[in-house]
């Protein structure tokens, strides 16, 4: 028996909310439809642990009118507080949602990781 | 007197007063040193061996913090060492005992040039810390707790002065119930006078009023509109997290020398890339003739989305082989980046995305134009002046309308010890031709710095929204186009020291020039009771 088998099985000893998954159908990017609370709270956790435990901010509406969800380092938008940086050299984090069968599965663009969302509702764009 | 030398003789009786166990604040590192001046150990024998050592999983890494119990010494010579490694200057830094201060930060800000520009300036006006777990805080582009109103600051002490200088779509600044645009002034938060409050209970309302923490603050603001004859409406605002539009106003105008584009880029994050490219392609298509480039708030970010934007608008002749800016380190490390390890080899104009927000690879669209027009001013910082200094690199005529830039031809690899995160500057960014000396800023037409460049000195103009012809900023950018000269003196004349009594067409903004967070904020007149 293996993993990519029996997923169901695997994601139990995964994380509670989100189960990192290996891929069973074709991959079609999507979108969030009907975003709650709890569906919000579940993709700011699982990106959050994709990046080490971060603490990420995000929008409302992430990953409602695009499959992209890019991060990078919080700046404090205002004028009089510039950038500390303002020569970044490096790279935004790049997450794509995809729909696979009927599970919304969230990629990590730098080494393909894939979680599941499970309290997440979403269309295939 | 030498700045050095008085830092020196206060810096000596500091330590004279420790020694008589009077000193107080800021000495006695704690433990025995084995500083022999001018002599260092590598940075990496003293790195994370900490006073206060963390616990848990670094978030940057995701590997356990290697914090280990060391000592303030230990931080103090892990400071010493890495400023004598890496920052550009570590030739000007007086190497003075690690033992002899007990807070890493204010031995920390000795490790620097004090040294002038011919202006007068600080030589390093970038030399600061943050706190590590805020550093290391993300969030998705462009994303950032407020209500989408970008607030610019004319006076930050009494009379107290504050504008908005733009909004964002859809936020709440621009949703009907407070339809704030460019040019409306904030008389006061929750109940508290912006203009006059100075105790410090009341400045902490306004701050908090302004600059939210987080989500789901609700604030009431008394506002007074542009032509609203003095008259003030209170309106009320909750938080959210608002997701910025890096570029905007994407437009052109019709104009004696054909059209004009124009285009609002705000902030070089990651989804700027995106913005950059569908704006470039609109202006190709409407086929302009020159562009106007409102950088006027922009501070920098992604210095590749600079170059990706040099490119777009010189296209590829200029820019095919040449250098869009190279990092210069100190003169221990002439060829190898000392942070990386790697070779150093300068950033070249990039003609395809590179992942921020479209995926990599993809051809970049060009205007193919030789000259373009830089709205600027104070806050125009870092790979804003970078995109200007890249492109005079290879002789496109860069025009300058407006103020003189922040002057940050320097970068950072920001450095994480014990819970601290040290900037300290450590390379210069070079354009083609080897130039980088910029540190007064980037003047137009003529101006109080060495990096001068044709144009008009304008100051900035919030009776008219950014993109209107009618914004003295971008009016002077069009007739100079048409005839190479400059407006009126009357365009150009200093903000003058009554702010409340001008026109807020005759002001420029106030940028802090450090970027302590603290100096976002407004503060207390230290000359009122």
């Amino acid at each position: 028996m293996t993993f990519r088998d029996v997923p169901a099985l695997a994601c139990i000893a995964l994380l509670a909310a989100a189960c990192k998954v290996t891929p069973m159908h074709e991959d079609r990017p999507a979108r969030i439809v009907n975003p709650t609370g709890e569906s919000r709270a579940e993709l700011r956790r699982v990106v959050s642990d994709m990046l080490f435990g971060a603490d990420v901010a995000l929008a409302d509406d992430a990953l409602t009118t695009s499959s992209v969800l890019i991060v990078e380092r919080s700046r404090v938008r205002s004028l009089a507080s510039p950038p500390l940086s303002g020569r970044d050299l490096g790279q935004p984090e790049r997450f794509q949602l995809v729909k696979s069968g009927e599970r919304c599965l969230l990629i990590h663009g730098k080494d393909q990781a894939r979680y599941e969302l499970l309290e997440t509702e979403c269309v295939a764009e | 007197m030498d700045s050095n030398i008085v830092r020196l003789i206060i810096t000596g009786l500091c330590l004279s007063l420790a020694a008589c166990g009077g000193g107080g604040g800021g000495n006695g590192g704690g433990g025995g040193s084995d500083w022999t001046p001018g002599t260092f150990q590598p940075s990496d024998s003293f790195a994370a061996q900490c006073a206060a050592p963390r616990s848990g999983t670094n978030p940057e890494t995701g590997l356990p913090y290697a914090d280990v119990q060391g000592t303030t010494l230990e931080e103090n010579n892990f400071l010493r060492s890495w400023s004598d490694e890496t920052y550009l200057w570590y030739d000007e830094i007086t190497d003075q005992d690690p033992a002899g201060f007990n807070n890493p930060l204010v031995y920390f800000d000795e490790l620097r040039t004090f040294d002038t520009t011919t202006s007068g300036a600080d030589k390093d006006k970038f030399h600061f810390t943050f706190d590590s777990d805020e550093w290391f805080q993300l969030s998705q582009s462009g994303v950032s707790a407020g209500y989408g109103a970008a607030w610019i600051i004319l006076s930050q002490t009494v009379p107290r002065e504050l504008v908005v200088a733009y909004t964002e779509p859809d936020s709440p600044a621009t949703a009907p119930t407070a339809n704030l645009a460019r040019g409306a002034r904030i008389l006061g938060v929750d109940g508290v006078d912006l203009p006059t409050a100075n105790s410090n209970a009341d400045i902490d309302i306004l701050n908090a009023g302004l600059f939210p923490a987080g989500p789901g603050e609700e604030h009431t603001f008394v506002v007074e509109d542009l032509d609203a004859g003095g008259n003030t409406r209170e309106i009320s605002m909750t938080s959210v997290n608002v997701t910025a539009a890096p570029v905007q106003n994407v437009k052109t105008v019709a104009s004696p020398m054909g059209l004009v584009g124009y285009l609002l880029f705000n902030d070089h994050i990651a989804t700027a890339e995106e913005g950059l490219v569908d704006a470039v392609e609109e202006l190709a298509a409407a086929g302009i003739d020159e562009l106007v480039l409102d950088i006027r708030y922009n501070g920098g970010g992604f210095l590749a989305i600079a170059s990706e934007l040099a490119y777009m608008i010189a296209g590829d002749a200029p820019t095919a082989g040449r250098t869009f800016e190279a990092m210069e380190f100190n003169g221990k490390h002439p060829a190898t980046n000392p942070v990386t390890g790697q070779p150093l080899a300068p950033m070249p104009f990039f003609s395809t995305t590179r992942d921020f927000s479209v995926p990599a690879g993809q051809p970049l669209p060009t205007l193919n134009l030789s000259r373009v027009v830089v709205l600027t001013g104070p806050n125009t910082c870092s790979a804003s002046e970078a995109i200007m200094n890249g492109l005079d690199g290879v002789d496109i005529e860069v025009i300058q309308i407006g103020g003189t830039t922040c002057g940050k031809p320097y970068g950072f690899y920001p450095t994480d010890n014990c819970g601290t995160t040290y900037f300290t500057i450590q390379f210069r960014g070079i354009n083609d031709k080897g130039f980088g000396d910029y540190t007064d800023g980037f003047s137009p037409g003529i101006g109080p710095t060495a990096a001068v460049l044709p144009g008009c000195a304008t100051l900035d103009d919030f009776e008219h929204a950014l993109g209107d012809p009618l914004e003295q900023r971008f009016q002077a950018a069009l007739l100079y186009l048409e005839n190479q000269s400059c407006p009126p003196a009357s365009a150009t004349a200093d903000a003058g020291t009554d702010r409340t009594s001008a026109p807020l067409s005759a002001t420029d903004g106030i940028m802090p020039r450090t970027p302590w967070r603290e100096n976002r904020i407004l503060r207390q007149d230290a000359t009122q009771p």
